[in-house]
C-alpha cells in the first residue's frame, strides 16, 4: 500500500463519515442516543441508505465509465456514450406526456427500462456482425443519442409548465430517497457488479492493444466486446432509471485513477474507479444538499460543475 | 517445440474488405525457424498479408497451414491464435498512463493466473529478457513519458516476449535510430529456429543482410517469394525496382 | 442526552446551534391548498407549507418545506406530520413512496375543476371537521348551485399567455369555472393537455363570443386588446381581463370574486 492509496482511503473513510450529516434539516449529535429523535430518524432511514445508494451509483458509473474508456480506447466515453440514457429518459417523459405517470411511478419505471431494452436489443444486432469495429459502435451510440434527444424534445416542447417534482429536473440526476433495506440491495447489487466486471476484466486489457493483436492474446474481440456491452448497458440502464443521468461521473474518475494511482491492469483499474466514483458521488450529494438547504440541487448539475474542471486538468497532465 | 513452417496454398488475401484485384492465388512454403522479410511499396498489401497469416479478416479464401496442423489458419479459435503467433501491428495502441512493466506484462496475459499473477518463470523471463532488449530501465516508467522510440522498442519487446513461435511484426523499426534498428535486426537474426519470424519493412538492405527468405509484394501482387540469394540476381531486382536498376 | 425535551425550540447540529421550531401537524405542498385548507377551518392543524403561501396571514408564519410544488422529504418530516397533503401539481410519486414507507398518512387532492374543488373539500370536512362546514364553503357551494342554474350562452377561448398564445385547457380551474357559468370553451379537437401553446393561425380560425385573459397589469390588458383586433378585425370579441394575482390564488377565492367575473362578463341573457 503505498502513500497516494493511503491518503485516498483515508479521505474516503471522511467523506463517508461525513456526508450523512449534511442536508436540509440540521440534526443533532446530541440527539442520536434517543431512537424516537427527530434527528435518528433522518439519520438512519433517510440519510443512510440514500449514502449507501449514492456510493453505488457513484461506483457503478466510473466502473462502466472506465471499461468503456478501455474497450473503444477513446478517453471520452462515458456510461451514456450509447445513448442507453437517453432511452430511459425518452420512455419516462412518454408516460407523463401520454400518461400522466410522473416520474417514480413504477409505469413510469418500466416506460423507461424498456425502451432501454429495446435499444440494447437494437445494439445487440448491430454488433453481432462482424463488420462492427469499435468505432462503428460508438457511432451507433451517437445516432441513438441523436435520434431519442429530439424526439425528447419534441415531446417536452408540449410542456408549457413545469411542475415540482417534475421530469426536467430529474433528468439532472435525482438521488432517490429509498427503504434501507432496498438501500442494501442496491449496495450489494453494485458490488456483485464490480466483482464479475473485476473477475472478467483481462479481454479488456488484451482489447486495448487492438482487435487483431488482442486475437494473439487469445481474446476473441467480436464475442468479448459484445457481451461486456450488453452487460454494462443493462446496469447503465438501471441507474438511470433509478437516478435520472448524472454526468461527469464516469467520465473524469477513471481519467483521474490513471493520473494518480497508475493502474498496471483493468482490474486494478476497475476497483479503484469504484471507490473515487462512490467518493466523488458522495462529495456532489452532499454538496447539493447543504449550499441552500432545504432547496437541493441536482446531483448531476453539482457533478458537472466540479468535474468538468477536474476534466479539464486532466487534459492538461497528459499532453 | 521447433519453430514452426507455414504452407500456403491458394490464399486468396482482402485488401480494406473488397475483393482482391487480381484473382491470383498466392502459394508459399515457409520453412521453419526462418527469418523472412516482406517487402513492397506503401498499399502493397504488406499487412493484409500479414494479418491473413492470423487468419483475421482479410483472409478471404484458401489453406494456411502452420506447423504439422491439419486444419487451416483461419478456422482456428483465439487461444489456439494465442499459442502459435504473436503480432506488431503498425502503430501500436496504449495508455498513456501505464508503465512499461505492466505493458510488458501482457505477453503473459493467456497465462496470468486467477488472481492475475505471473508465475514465477513468467518474472524471470521478463526480467532477462529486459535485459537482454535493454530496457531494464524502462521499467518504472510511463508510457508517455518514453520517447516514441524507446516506445516502440517496449512495444516489439512486447511481442517478442511472448511464448507464441511464430511472430509476425510489421514494420517494426519505424521511429528507431539507425545504431537501434541495427541491433534490433540482429536480436531478430539470433531468434532463428526458435522462433519463426515474418517482418513486413522498407528496410532493404537489412533484409538482404539477415533475412533467409524474400516476400515482394507490389500492386497488391506477389511478385516474387524466394531465398535472398535467389531475390540478389539482378533480374529480380529489375523486376522490382525498374527505376533503380 | 436527550435535549430537545428541555429546548424544544433549539436544536443544536454539528454546524453550531440552530434555532428552529419543532412542529407537529400537517403538512401541504401547495399554495392553494393551504389556502383551501384554512377557508375550511383546518387551517390551525397546519404545521408546514411551502414557499409562496401568502394567504391568508396565517399562512405566512407557517414553517416552509420547500419550493413552490417541491416539498422536501426532511423538511416535511421535519414537521413531524401526521397527515401530508399533495395536489395534482405538487404530487411527487417518489417523495410519496418514501413517506408511505416511513408510515406517515398522505392524501391526494384535486382541484382541477370547481366540482373537484367542492367534492375536495366536502371530502376532507367530513373526514376530519365531523361533516362541519365552513361558512366559505357553504357560502361557495350555494353560489355555485345557483350559478349552474342561470344559464348563459356564450363562447370563450381562455388564455394564460398572449404571444405565444397560449390556451387553457379543459382540466383546468378556469375552464371549468367557465363552463360552469354557461360558457362553451373553444378548444383544439383531440388535444388533452392543460396548457395548450397554438398557432396565431388557429387563433384567427375560431368564433369566439369573448376572450379571457390573465391581466398582470395595464400594458398587458392594451397589449391584449391589440392582439384581439388582430386576430379578428372584423368581429366585435369581447376581451375580458381578470387580475392574475387574484386568479393565481385558485382555491376558493374565485368563487369569491364570482361577482367581478360576473359583472365583467356582462347581464344573464
Amino acid at each position: 500500500m503505498n502513500r497516494k492509496t493511503l491518503i485516498v482511503a483515508a479521505l474516503f473513510l471522511l467523506v463517508v463519515a461525513a456526508v450523512p450529516w449534511l442536508g436540509a434539516e440540521p440534526i443533532s449529535f446530541l440527539e442520536m442516543s434517543n431512537p424516537t429523535s427527530l434527528s435518528y430518524r433522518i439519520f438512519w432511514e433517510l440519510r443512510i441508505p440514500r449514502l449507501l445508494v449514492t456510493l453505488s451509483l457513484g461506483g457503478v458509473l466510473a466502473s462502466v465509465g472506465s471499461t468503456y474508456q478501455s474497450l473503444f480506447r477513446n478517453p471520452l466515453c462515458e456510461p451514456y456514450i450509447l445513448g442507453i440514457s437517453s432511452a430511459v429518459l425518452l420512455g419516462v417523459v412518454i408516460a407523463e406526456t401520454f400518461f400522466q405517470q410522473k416520474v417514480g411511478t413504477p409505469l413510469s419505471f418500466l416506460f423507461g427500462f424498456g425502451l432501454a431494452l429495446m435499444l440494447i436489443l437494437l445494439l445487440m444486432i448491430f454488433t453481432s456482425s462482424t463488420k462492427f469495429s469499435s468505432d462503428r459502435v460508438i457511432l451507433f451510440g451517437m445516432g441513438a443519442n441523436f435520434v431519442l434527444s429530439a424526439l425528447l424534445f419534441l415531446l417536452l416542447s408540449f410542456q408549457t409548465q413545469s411542475v415540482g417534482g417534475g421530469t426536467l429536473k430529474w433528468f439532472f440526476g435525482f438521488l432517490p430517497w429509498v427503504e434501507t433495506s432496498k438501500a442494501v440491495w442496491f449496495g450489494f447489487g453494485s458490488l456483485l457488479f464490480l466483482i464479475l466486471l473485476m473477475v472478467f476484466s483481462r479481454p479488456i486489457d488484451a482489447l486495448r492493444l487492438g482487435d487483431s493483436v488482442a486475437r494473439t492474446l487469445g481474446v476473441s474481440p467480436l464475442v468479448s466486446r459484445n457481451s461486456y456491452l450488453v452487460f454494462t448497458s443493462l446496469v447503465v440502464a438501471i441507474t438511470v432509471s433509478v437516478s435520472g443521468t448524472i454526468g461527469f461521473v464516469g467520465l473524469v474518475v477513471p481519467q483521474v485513477c490513471r493520473i494518480i494511482f497508475r493502474p498496471s491492469s483493468m482490474r486494478s483499474l476497475l476497483l479503484q474507479s469504484f471507490l473515487l466514483g462512490a467518493l466523488f458521488l458522495s462529495v456532489a450529494d452532499g454538496i447539493s444538499r447543504s449550499i441552500i438547504p432545504p432547496f437541493e440541487f441536482p446531483v448531476g448539475v453539482i457533478t458537472t460543475l466540479l468535474g468538468g474542471p477536474l476534466f479539464l486538468i486532466t487534459l492538461w497532465k497528459k499532453s | 517445440m521447433k519453430a514452426p513452417g507455414i504452407k500456403i496454398k491458394n490464399l486468396m488475401v482482402g485488401f480494406s474488405e473488397h475483393l482482391p484485384i487480381n484473382q491470383i492465388k498466392w502459394e508459399l512454403d515457409i520453412n521453419p525457424g526462418e527469418l523472412v522479410g516482406i517487402i513492397g511499396p506503401n498499399g502493397s498489401g504488406k499487412t493484409s498479408f500479414l494479418r491473413a497469416l492470423m487468419g483475421d479478416e482479410t483472409f478471404l479464401s484458401g489453406e494456411i497451414l502452420i506447423g504439422g496442423e491439419s486444419e487451416s489458419v483461419q478456422s482456428w479459435s483465439s487461444k489456439k491464435i494465442s499459442q502459435h503467433f504473436s503480432y506488431l501491428p503498425q502503430e501500436s495502441f496504449f495508455d498513456s498512463f501505464q508503465e512499461t512493466e505492466a505493458y510488458l506484462r501482457l505477453a503473459f496475459l493467456p497465462r496470468l493466473g486467477l488472481l492475475g499473477r505471473m508465475s514465477q518463470e513468467n518474472s524471470a523471463q521478463l526480467d532477462s529478457f529486459a535485459r537482454d532488449f535493454e530496457l531494464s530501465s524502462y521499467l518504472k516508467k510511463r508510457l508517455q513519458d518514453l520517447s516514441s522510440g524507446e516506445r516502440q522498442r517496449v512495444f516489439l519487446g512486447r511481442v517478442l516476449l511472448q511464448p507464441s513461435q511464430m511472430v509476425l511484426l510489421d514494420e517494426p523499426t519505424n521511429h528507431l535510430d539507425p545504431n537501434v534498428v541495427e541491433k534490433t535486426w540482429v536480436f531478430l537474426k539470433n531468434q532463428k529456429n526458435k522462433k519463426t519470424v515474418l517482418v513486413a519493412t522498407h528496410d532493404l538492405s537489412q533484409v538482404e543482410r539477415h533475412c533467409d527468405r524474400v516476400i515482394v509484394l507490389s500492386g497488391r501482387e506477389m511478385l516474387f517469394s524466394g531465398t535472398v540469394s535467389e531475390y540478389q540476381t539482378r533480374e529480380i531486382k529489375r523486376l522490382v525496382f525498374p527505376f533503380t536498376y | 442526552m436527550n435535549l430537545s425535551k428541555f429546548f424544544p425550540k433549539i436544536r443544536v447540529s454539528l454546524v453550531g446551534l440552530v434555532f428552529s421550531a419543532v412542529t407537529f401537524g400537517w403538512v401541504s405542498t401547495s399554495p392553494q391548498l393551504t389556502e383551501l385548507l384554512f377557508q375550511l377551518d383546518l387551517g390551525e392543524r397546519l404545521a408546514g407549507t411551502t414557499e409562496q403561501s401568502h394567504y391568508p396571514e396565517a399562512a405566512k408564519k407557517l414553517r416552509r418545506v420547500g419550493q413552490l410544488f417541491d416539498a422536501n422529504l426532511e423538511a416535511i418530516l421535519s414537521c413531524s406530520p401526521s397527515l401530508v397533503l399533495w395536489d395534482g401539481s405538487s404530487f411527487n410519486p417518489l417523495v410519496e413512496s418514501r413517506l408511505i414507507s416511513l408510515g406517515i398518512p398522505t392524501v391526494k387532492i384535486s382541484l382541477d375543476s370547481v366540482e373537484d374543488l367542492l367534492r375536495s373539500s366536502s371530502f376532507l370536512v367530513q373526514k376530519y371537521k365531523a361533516g362541519k362546514k365552513s361558512g366559505d364553503l357553504i357560502r361557495a357551494e350555494i353560489e355555485w348551485d345557483g350559478l349552474k342554474k342561470k344559464k348563459r350562452n356564450f363562447s370563450f377561448l381562455a388564455l394564460a399567455w398572449g404571444d405565444p398564445p397560449i390556451v387553457f385547457g379543459k382540466n383546468t380551474f378556469l375552464f371549468s369555472l367557465l363552463e360552469g357559468l354557461g360558457g362553451t370553451g373553444i378548444l383544439p379537437k383531440l388535444w388533452n393537455r392543460n396548457y395548450l401553446k397554438v398557432s396565431e393561425e388557429w387563433m384567427m380560425a375560431q368564433n369566439p363570443d369573448q376572450v379571457i385573459y390573465l391581466k398582470h397589469d395595464e400594458a398587458s390588458a392594451s397589449f391584449m386588446t391589440k392582439q384581439c383586433e388582430k386576430w379578428w378585425p372584423r368581429r366585435e370579441v369581447k376581451c375580458v381581463g381578470i387580475s392574475a394575482e387574484k386568479f393565481a390564488r385558485a382555491s376558493l377565492t374565485p368563487l369569491l370574486f364570482l361577482s367581478d367575473l360576473q359583472s365583467v362578463l356582462g347581464p344573464t341573457q
